[in-house]
């Protein structure tokens, strides 16, 4: 069983990569805080702990993966309304205070919302967590060959989407595309 | 697989931060779960969860069998104990009253000697057996 220490400190390491899967998978931030708390209490009832795991992001993030999954068929077809209008309701990205930033951001937050859920998992565990395809496709139990071939449908459609807005940026800006400003 | 630069784009941009007021709670809620004795995890629901529509499919073919059935004019026996003996104890009697029939005619008793009837016209007519038995004489 995990010492709250050991809990306090999974948390600070990994919580903010799961809450942002998490909030990528369900579209909706309660949705995402209820995942995450239940994959904590999951964590904290493993009678051997993390004994054995040599990843614990990509552990965590499974974890978390399942207890998505579960949600959605516990709520079924009833919820699904519910998750077509979360793609309204979450945002994904931090607030930027350049417009322009912001403007990119606010579309590609819309535009990963309208990927298919398995695209949009795996863009952002590829982009966003760091994770190579074979720890993706461990995480989401795909073939690594899948996982690739749904990152690169998804980042099509995104470029083909997203295209015309960083074109028009990068003409309005000069030469700069909407990078996130340096502290 | 080297990024281009869309896709470095897209890595810079930064992610909504995780709320920092969520962590006591949710860390509290896993310090209680730890702390509570693990739940049991019998009962239909647990049982049936890996796939509840396998097992509502086959419910419903149970139910179709069983109405096909009832559709057939299948009725299923609804006797007590009681009245299966009672009804065994009857055919017993029967078959009994049936071999002991049996034997009178196969075996008749030794026949009287019968000294000629005054022919009467009173006298009712004889059965076939009787008939039988004076023929045997």
């Amino acid at each position: 069983m995990l010492s709250p220490r050991d809990l306090e400190r999974l948390y600070d390491e990994h919580a903010p990569t799961v809450f942002a899967f998490l909030l990528a998978c369900t579209r909706h931030e309660a949705d995402a805080r209820d995942v995450l708390q239940e994959a904590f209490v999951k964590l904290a009832r493993l009678p051997g702990g993390l004994d054995g795991v040599r990843d614990e992001r990509a552990f965590l993030l499974r974890l978390a993966n399942n207890l998505a999954i579960d949600l959605f068929r516990r709520r079924g077809t009833r919820e699904r309304h519910h998750d077509l209008f979360a793609a309204e309701i979450a945002n994904r990205f931090a607030p930027a205070a350049d417009p322009d930033v912001a403007a990119f951001r606010e579309r590609l937050s819309v535009v990963l919302g309208e990927l298919p859920a398995e695209q949009r998992a795996v863009v952002h565990l590829k982009l966003w967590a760091g994770l190579t395809f074979e720890q993706i496709a461990t995480t989401l139990d795909v073939s690594p060959n899948t996982a690739a071939s749904r990152y690169r449908y998804g980042i099509d459609k995104l470029r083909t989407r997203l295209r015309p807005l960083y074109d028009e940026l990068n003409r309005a800006d000069g030469h700069s595309a909407p990078t996130t400003p340096k502290p | 697989m080297k990024p281009d630069d869309f896709e470095s784009q897209l890595q810079r941009q930064t992610l909504k931060p995780l709320p920092p007021e969520w962590r006591a709670e949710i860390l509290q809620a896993a310090r209680q779960a730890a702390a509570q004795p693990p739940r049991s995890t019998a009962g239909w629901s647990v049982w049936l969860w890996p796939c509840p529509q396998a097992w509502a499919g086959l419910a419903a073919v149970w139910m179709a069998i069983l109405a096909l059935n009832l559709a057939a004019g299948w009725k299923p026996f609804r006797g007590s104990a009681r009245e299966t003996s009672g009804r065994v104890e009857l055919n017993w009697l029967a078959l009994q009253e049936q071999q002991r029939r049996l034997t009178q005619l196969l075996n008749p008793p030794a026949p009287h000697p019968i000294a000629a009837p005054p022919k009467s016209p009173a006298q009712p007519a004889q059965s076939w057996i009787g008939q039988r038995a004076v023929n045997a004489v």
